[in-house]
Formats: structure tokens, sequence, C-alpha cells
């Protein structure tokens, strides 16, 4: 283990657990980055083969002469979809930042269960491995989407049981991660850390680990019956007198309905989208109230909010479902909750930027990449609008609308919110800052690149080109006119993994050489900020008492601009 | 704006639809337009060196209340006079479906079987044993309506100016039958009989597309798709029933 168990230090501390998430699902983000880079490539230049580099890292197989084969493409699709949302960005906002930082914001030792918490980092190992090995199996990996919508995903090659099992790990882990962080929320808060005290960061955590807790069964079930389907002959989602390549199928005696599996699908996706996106938006409630030296504006409406986010997240999944014949009934239920959700967002949104409003803003690198959060992460969601209406849905529906949608949420957003955290909470992780120089040139290289490879994806929507395509719409007239647009954004894409550079550098050279930190370099009020940095065994020498809220700043007649929250008066 | 981008609209319900789409993004410009003022107004405004010491109070309620009810009023009127009277309409049967073109699709890795009823507009039996590449629809010519009805792969013909109604079905996995200009865009679900329908008012030669991932060649699970004339479109049925040899498909 060499450097992630420090002296002193055991392998259930949520510490070691939450670096061992971070580190782990820093590797698989930049796996998905990767992925995504060949599938850019083939995007932008359809009909030519690979530079011999990728040629020969994609191998004979997948890609014979350098012509990328349309299997190993949507092995690509698949796989840096599932990657990224299961295995890089949910467990780096709830497995890493949540676990590091839930119990010493809320002033404890360690979580409710620490070897359990150990036991969930090393399913979801194990299920990030497995999922990857199915590269290497028959037929390569999984490749029908990440949301393996049957029969096509029941008849895929055997990627797809890989695929499979690992949900079910994971399924598994997240439900050891989420009830650690609800019993640690409500059970181990340091006295007088009252709920309405909590930082807004530990709402956010708590919120997303009961979404993840009540809606993932949904998906675990829903892969069992799948897997079935596919190895035990039973039925749950294939219907009768199938007829694959013009041959009856044989075996399954039909009788399911492939709708069941979008059901259960979408029944866990829709909030997991909300778990990618409410601990970033606490992530950056953190960053916003520090840099701008006031408390946040609206807290208990936030609060309010976020609970609100999470029971209407349950009854709004259907609303990827508008094109499946669905009724008129249901139809317009799905459209009237997906329009309800989105008005605590837009609270939340409003509130984070109502903070700054008579704020003293320090353009810190943290805040840099949170406040550009803001505008990225809220044209994320206003792009989920003409979505959620059936009516402008069907111009939509399956397009790169859809992709500029989604990852505006989760690229410049939650993935903005994720550097922010790191930025901000490197110096207590470490007892080192990073250097502002490199910072400010990763924010500002990311900042554009992001935006050029995900803006043309709404024009190219508009026209009605689909995603998912292998060819990237070569075969239609409609989409002739898009292709050069494609080599723009791959262009934009290498660039953006050019500008992580400075970033890595950051990371390896401050570590050892930054300046030190000291327990309070920004002058924060959360109790994580109360002890030495990095935390030593067992977080606090003092359990700390809790009298005040979580954001005392800039109190009127006080002589500094913030009182700890651990502070006595 | 978006009109530019917007493959052209031609059918009844595209200028509906089209014209949610057009509201939702004069709603997203509003609202982005307005809340990148105030950003970039509160940066340059409180930025530290200018405002050294923040308000712990900040901003008071009054306009924040006042812009989340702005929010609040333009999503209940899209929703409520726009977009879901729109898909309501649509998703009504037309009343004048006697006087409509019905067509049978059966969705394939990676193919539009079409099925036209010919000339005596109704349907013949079909079956798949009797699906061959010069029957791909499965046509039995030996039933009473199935003499002249027409089975074409990737050809969609329908005359302008009438309801189309499409009985939309899969063979084997999820498809995603698609009409750009037409604004259709409906999934083909195994094991599920699903109607779409709409009425072309622009005669032209454009694509089927399919938009849900159906296996290695989704991306060219292409169509023709032409809308007609009236006079061109059974003068073009004529043809085809012509060109159904005497003995095709009989048992």
């Amino acid at each position: 283990m060499g450097d992630w168990k420090p002296a002193g230090m055991h392998l259930t501390d949520h510490k070691t657990v939450g670096l061992q998430y971070a580190l782990t699902a820093s590797g698989f983000l930049l796996l998905g980055f990767l992925l995504m880079l060949l599938m850019r490539w083939q995007l932008a230049w359809p009909t030519s083969p690979l530079p011999s580099a990728m040629a020969v890292a994609v191998g004979q197989d997948n890609a014979p002469s350098g012509f990328m084969l349309p299997e190993f493409y949507n092995q690509l699709v698949a796989m840096h979809g599932s990657v990224m949302i299961f295995l890089a960005v949910v467990p780096l906002l709830t497995g890493a930042f949540g676990n590091y930082l839930v119990p010493l914001q809320i002033g404890t030792r360690d979580m409710a269960f620490p070897r359990l918490n150990a036991v969930s980092y090393w399913i979801y190992l194990a299920a990030g491995l497995l999922m990857l090995c199915s590269f290497f199996v028959t037929g390569g990996a999984a490749n029908s989407g990440w949301t393996s919508y049957p029969p096509l995903a029941v008849l895929a090659t055997r990627g797809q049981d890989y695929w499979l099992v690992g949900i079910i790990m994971l399924g598994v882990s997240s439900m050891l991660n989420s009830l650690n962080v609800i019993a640690t929320v409500l059970q181990l808060r340091a006295p007088g850390l009252t709920l309405m005290r909590l930082p807004f960061f530990v709402w956010s955590q708590l919120v997303a680990a009961l979404l993840l807790l009540l809606a993932f069964p949904s998906l675990q079930a829903a892969a069992i019956f799948q897997l079935m389907d596919r190895l035990a002959g039973t039925s749950f989602f294939l219907p009768s007198g199938l007829v694959v390549s013009g041959v009856a199928l044989q075996g399954p005696s039909g009788g399911g309905n492939p709708l069941l599996w979008q059901h259960l699908f979408w029944f866990l996706g829709h909030p997991e989208v909300y778990v990618l996106v409410l601990p970033a938006i606490g992530i950056v409630s953190e960053v916003i109230a520090t840099n701008t030296r006031r408390p946040l504006w609206g807290y208990r409406a936030m609060v309010g909010s976020v609970l609100f986010i999470g029971i209407m997240s349950m009854v709004v999944w259907a609303h990827h479902m508008f094109l499946t014949g669905m009724g008129t009934t249901l139809g317009t239920f799905f459209q009237i909750t997906t329009m309800i959700i989105s008005v605590p967002s837009v609270v939340l949104i409003t509130s984070l930027m109502l903070s700054l409003w008579g704020g003293s803003i320090r353009f810190t690198t943290p805040m840099l990449f949170a406040l550009a959060f803001l505008p990225m992460f809220g044209l994320g969601g206003l792009s989920g609008l003409p979505l959620g209406l059936a009516a402008s849905d069907v111009a939509l529906h399956d397009t790169w609308y859809v992709v500029g949608h989604f990852h505006f949420l989760v690229a410049p957003g939650t993935l903005f919110a994720i550097f922010a955290g790191i930025y901000h909470w490197f110096p207590k992780v470490t007892g080192r800052t990073l250097y502002r120089g490199l910072g400010v040139v990763h924010f500002w290289g990311s900042f554009i690149a992001m935006t050029a490879i995900f803006l043309p994806m709404f024009t190219l929507g508009l026209r009605g080109v689909n995603r998912r395509l292998y060819d990237a719409g070569l075969e239609y007239t409609h989409a002739q006119g898009t292709l050069s647009i494609q080599g723009h954004m791959t262009w934009a894409a290498v660039a953006l993994g050019l500008l992580q550079l400075p970033f890595l550098v950051n990371l390896l050279i401050s570590a050892r050489r930054g300046t030190l930190a000291g327990d309070n370099p920004w002058h924060a009020t959360t109790l994580e900020w109360q002890t030495a940095s990095p935390p030593q065994p067992g977080n606090f020498a003092v359990t700390p008492q809790v009298d005040r809220g979580p954001y005392d700043y800039s109190l009127p007649g006080h002589p500094r601009d913030y009182v700890a929250q651990g502070e006595r008066e | 704006m978006i009109e530019r981008l917007l493959p052209v609209a031609g059918s009844e319900h595209a200028v509906a639809f089209d014209a949610v789409l057009k509201s939702v993004h004069a709603h997203i410009a509003i609202q982005a337009l307005a809340w990148g003022t105030f950003l970039v107004f509160c940066l340059i405004r409180f930025r530290s060196s200018r405002q050294p010491q923040a308000s712990h109070r900040g901003i008071a309620p009054v306009l924040p209340m006042f812009a989340i009810a702005v929010v609040i009023v333009g999503d209940v009127v899209l929703l409520a006079t726009m977009a879901l009277p729109a898909w309501l309409a649509r998703a009504t049967m037309p009343s004048s479906v006697l006087a409509a073109t019905e067509v049978r699709i059966a969705a394939e890795q990676f193919a539009w079987n079409i099925h036209y009823p010919g000339p005596d507009r109704r349907f013949g039996v079909t079956s798949a044993a009797l699906i061959s590449a010069s029957n791909p629809v499965g046509i039995d010519r030996t039933s009473p309506d199935g003499t002249d009805d027409v089975g074409l792969l990737n050809v969609l013909m329908v005359p302008v100016g009438r309801p189309v109604v499409v009985q939309l079905s899969s063979r084997d996995v999820v498809h995603s039958f698609t009409l750009n200009e037409m604004r259709v865009r409906q999934d083909a679900t195994p094991g599920l009989l699903v109607r779409t329908w709409f009425t072309p008012t622009i005669t032209g030669q454009w694509q089927i597309a399919c938009s849900q991932l159906c296996g290695l060649a989704h991306y060219r699970m292409r169509g023709e798709f032409s809308v007609l004339s009236q006079p061109g479109w059974d003068e073009w049925l004529r043809r085809e029933v012509a060109l159904i040899p005497p003995e095709a498909g009989l048992r």
C-alpha cells in the first residue's frame, strides 16, 4: 500500500478510504477520457484509419489496418458512459469527497461503520476491474450503451455479463457506502451540531446517499433479471416471437416486456443524475461561502430544495421514455413532475448566484472553478427543459442535443465542482497548497476547451443529427454539413486532455514542495479546518463543541471576518 | 435563430412542435442572459479589491423571490398553453382516419420493412414463414386482401395533404422510427404495436433514420422517404402493384 497508509492510519480510516476512492476513481476518469478520445477520433474522421499509435493500442481485432470496426465503436459508447458515471464521477463525489469530508465536517472520528466503508471500496474496485476485463473477452466489452436496453443487451456478446455483474456489485458497494453516510450524519454529529447547522455539503451528501439507497436496488434487480435472461433462459425482458437476423429466436419462452427494463433502469437512472449533481452543488456551496466571505444566501431554502429534489427525483424517471408510445395520462404526469423538479433546482442555483451579492469575492483557483460551474451547470439544466416537454423532445430525443445537455451538467458542471473541491481541500489533505499559476492555466484552458467541445452539440442536435452513430452521420443527407464540426470538437477534446497536464504536474509537485498550508489557509468556518492538515487519525484532538451555524462570515461588529463553527465565545 | 438549424417543418403538427421548441429556447435565452448579466455584475462589483468587507446579510429577498416567480410562471405558461396542448392534440388519433394513408412498418436489424395495403386499402395476411428477399414483409398472396398489397424494403412513399398512419413494430430489438422533417420520432419496441401519425404538408425527398442504438450497423439503418403529390402517389402505387408477379407469395 505504501503511501496510502501513513503511519498510524488504518485501512478502515475514512480518510484512507476516501483517498483510495479518489485515486481509483481518478484512474477511471482518465480511462473514460481516453475511451472518449478514441470515439471522438472515429467521429471526426470516420473514413480514415486511426493514427498508428492509437491503432496499436486498440489492436488489430478492433481496428483492422487501423480502421475502427463499428463493433468496437459501440463498446466505446457503452463503456465511456458506464465508466464515467458508475466508476468515475459518482465514486469521486460520494466515495472520495463524501468519505473524506463528511466525518470531518460533522466533527467526528470516523464513519459509523468503518469496516463496511472499507469493504464498499474494495467491492467497487473489484466491480470496476471486472467491467474493464470485459474488453479482453470474446466479442469485447458491453456494447449496448450505458442504458443496456434489451433485447439488444440480452442478445449481446459475453461482455454484457461482465457489465451486469459489475453493476450488481456496484449496487452492493453503493448500498454500504450510502447506509454509512446516512448513519454517520444522523448519529455521529458533534455536540451542538444540529441538522440546520450542517454545512450544505453534508446535506447534499445525505440526500445523495438516500437516493442511492432507495434507487439503486431497482437497477440491481433489473441487472439480475437481465443476467437471468442471458444465462438461465428466462424472459423477463424478451417478448414472444422475436426473429433475429431472419431466424426465430429459440430458447426463451417469451412473454416478457422490454419496457420493463427501461422503467427499472430509469428509476435508478434519473435519481442517479441528482447523485451526480447534488454533491457537486454541495462542494460549490462551500467554496462560494468561503470565497465570498459571507453566508450562503437562503440556506434554509436550499436545504428544503435539496430534500424536495430528493423526493421528486423518484417520480420523473419516465421523461426518458416519452417516445416509447406512452399513454397521454402518464406522459402528462411526467411532464408536470419534470417541470416541478426544475423549480427547486432553480432555487439552488439562484441561491448560489445571490450569495455573491454583497460578498468580498476572492478569485482563488477553487473559486474560479466554482464560479464557472454556475453558468455552465445552469446551461446544462436549462437545456433539459426542451427534453422534458414531450412536444419539443420529439425533435431532440436521441440526438446530440441530449449529449450536449447532460455533458454540460456533468463535465463543466460536476467535473468543475470536483476540480474546485480538489483545489479547495488539497491543503487539508496534504498540508500543502497548489500553485496558483498552474491552476489558473488549468481553469481557463479547461473552460474554453469544454465549451468548444460541448456547445456545438446543441446545434448538431437541433439539425436532427443522431447520437451513437459510428460514422457521425455520413449515411444521412441532413448530417453532411455537420461533419467538419465533429473534427473541431475532437481537436478541442485533445486540447482539453493536454490542458490537464498543468493540473497533474501541480498535484505531483505541490504535494511535496508546495508551501505549507497550516490548519486553515482559506480562513474557512466549517469544522474540517479546525484540525491539523492533514488531520491526524481520529481527526480531532478534542471533540468540537458547536453552537453556531456553518457560515458565520463577516459578522457585524466582529474583529475577524469569520468565526469558526467550533469556536467558543 | 433556432429555425435556421431545424430541418424543414413538413407536417401539420411540426408547426406547433416547433413553436414549443422556439418558446422554450426563448425562455432559456432570457434566463441565461439575465443570470449571466447578474453574475458578471457581481464579479466586478463585489471583487475583494473593491469590496474588502462583505455584507453578512446580503441581498434582500424581494428580488430573488420575484426572479423565481418569473421562472415558475414561465414554466407553467409554457407547459399549460403550448407544450401539453401540442402533445395532447397529436396524441389523439386523427378523426379523418378513414381518409388516411395506412402503412405497417416492421423494423429489424438494420432495415425498415414497409407494408402498403394497396388500392383496396386493406392489409392482407402476413406470415413470418413467407418472408424472403422478394417478399420482405411476408405477404400471403392467397389471402383475400393480399393480392394487391405492396411490400418494400426501406422505401416509404406517402401522398401530401392527407394523414398518414404508421403501425409500427419491431422484429428483434428496440429501434426508433424517425422522420426529421415530419417531426416524427417513435420507438419500435418488439412485442408492442404502436401507432404514430402525421399529415405531410409539403412534397420532397428525405430519409428515414433509426434513433435508437440497435446494433453494429445502427448507423446505416436508413430508408428512403418521399412525400408525393396525390396524383404522383397514385401513379407510383399503380406501378408498384403492376410489378407484383402473378404467382408471388403463393404457398
